[in-house]
């Protein structure tokens, strides 16, 4: 009998230990990386690009779509300001959520740095559209469709992965000398107290060719 | 021997009523947010704190940096305030451009489950003892 209550007792023990699960652990930070030419310095040229001599500037219309073949995105894109606190507005956290075109920013294929952000997941709604921003290479290609029907093609100099800590605002938001597009989303290891990420994922291109 | 079988019914309610409590725990609210677009996070260092556009990045030349001193620069000297800015108002900080996925073993449902398996396993034991002592009593 006795034994009969001491395997109760076990049972007991174990049903406890599965029913208290512990929270993962989060992934050792790895160093920020960068993939391609060019440098962190604030408006330098981003050297030339893996695809030739840059495309003269079309005119100014703003975004309204953007593809990228290599990694699958082909997502609408909507008009994002500042925040009451100066920082960038993102997408909505809903499902499908589109790509955000920074209105503070050239609109895409004038001169300057144009800026386009998306999440890279979307909580309880998966994937977001820059899940894969991270595997893009230098010379792949970004389309964006204007509203005017004009299309501005971008070819990627460089991917950087870099802490939210040191995020380069002069690299992304500083003068250039040639039409430039920035794609940025997050990355990197995921805090462990709030789930959020601790990188941002910054893919540097410039205008290679334009449609009209 | 009726103390050992009632002691091991109450740690199975116990068991259960612990098992039970993490359930609870887990249900977090998750909602998403409403609003069409939210506002990413500022970072300590992350920008200029101005808000205002930051200036074009001045090439400054080093002063007696050299022997030469009183020589002209042999590097031209910025004029940042004559460039307008292409970005008219620079973000603060770096955008927040990721909600982390639910994983399935944040949810409440994967502790409830795991919880009510427990609960079954202690009822089929304390069951399986009351069972043997009857059993042994009227053998």
């Amino acid at each position: 009998m006795r034994a009969a209550a001491l395997t109760a007792t076990v049972l007991a023990s174990v049903a406890l230990t599965s029913a208290c699960g512990g929270a993962p652990a989060a992934a050792p930070a790895p160093p920020a990386a960068v993939i391609g030419a060019g440098s962190d310095s604030p408006s330098a040229p981003s050297g030339p690009t893996t695809a030739g001599a840059a495309a003269r500037p079309i005119a100014r219309s703003t975004p309204v779509r953007l593809v990228i073949p290599d990694i699958g995105v082909d997502t609408p894109v909507m008009s994002l300001g500042l925040a009451s606190d100066g920082t960038v507005q993102v997408p909505p956290i809903a499902a499908n959520a589109p790509a955000g075109w920074y209105r503070g920013s050239p609109t895409p294929g004038q001169t300057g740095p144009s800026v386009i952000l998306a999440h890279v997941t979307v909580g309880r709604y998966g994937d977001g559209v820059f899940l894969h921003l991270s595997r893009l290479r230098p010379g792949e290609r970004v389309t964006v469709r204007l509203q005017d029907g004009a299309s501005a093609v971008f070819a990627v100099d460089r991917v950087q992965t870099v802490a939210k800590a040191q995020f380069p605002t002069r690299a992304v938001y500083g003068n250039v000398d040639r039409p430039e597009l920035r794609l940025i989303t997050c990355g990197g290891p995921r805090d462990r107290a709030g789930g959020g990420y601790l990188d941002n994922v910054v893919v540097y291109a410039s205008l290679v060719s334009t449609a009209s | 021997m009726r103390t050992h079988v009632v002691a091991a019914v109450a740690l199975t309610f116990a068991a259960v009523l612990a098992g039970t409590g993490p359930a609870v725990a887990a249900g977090r609210s998750g909602s998403a947010q409403p609003s069409a677009v939210a506002s990413a996070t500022p970072t300590p260092g992350g920008g200029s704190g101005s808000g205002q556009p930051s200036a074009v990045p001045t090439a400054t030349p080093t002063q007696g940096g050299g022997s030469g001193a009183g020589e002209p620069s042999a590097v031209p000297s910025a004029t940042p305030s004559a460039m307008p800015t292409q970005v008219g108002a620079v973000p603060v900080g770096a955008p927040d451009t990721g909600v982390a996925p639910v994983a399935a073993g944040d949810s409440g449902d994967g502790t409830a489950l795991g919880a009510g398996l427990g609960g079954a396993v202690l009822l089929a034991g304390a069951g399986a003892v009351v069972l043997r002592r009857r059993a042994k009593v009227r053998g």
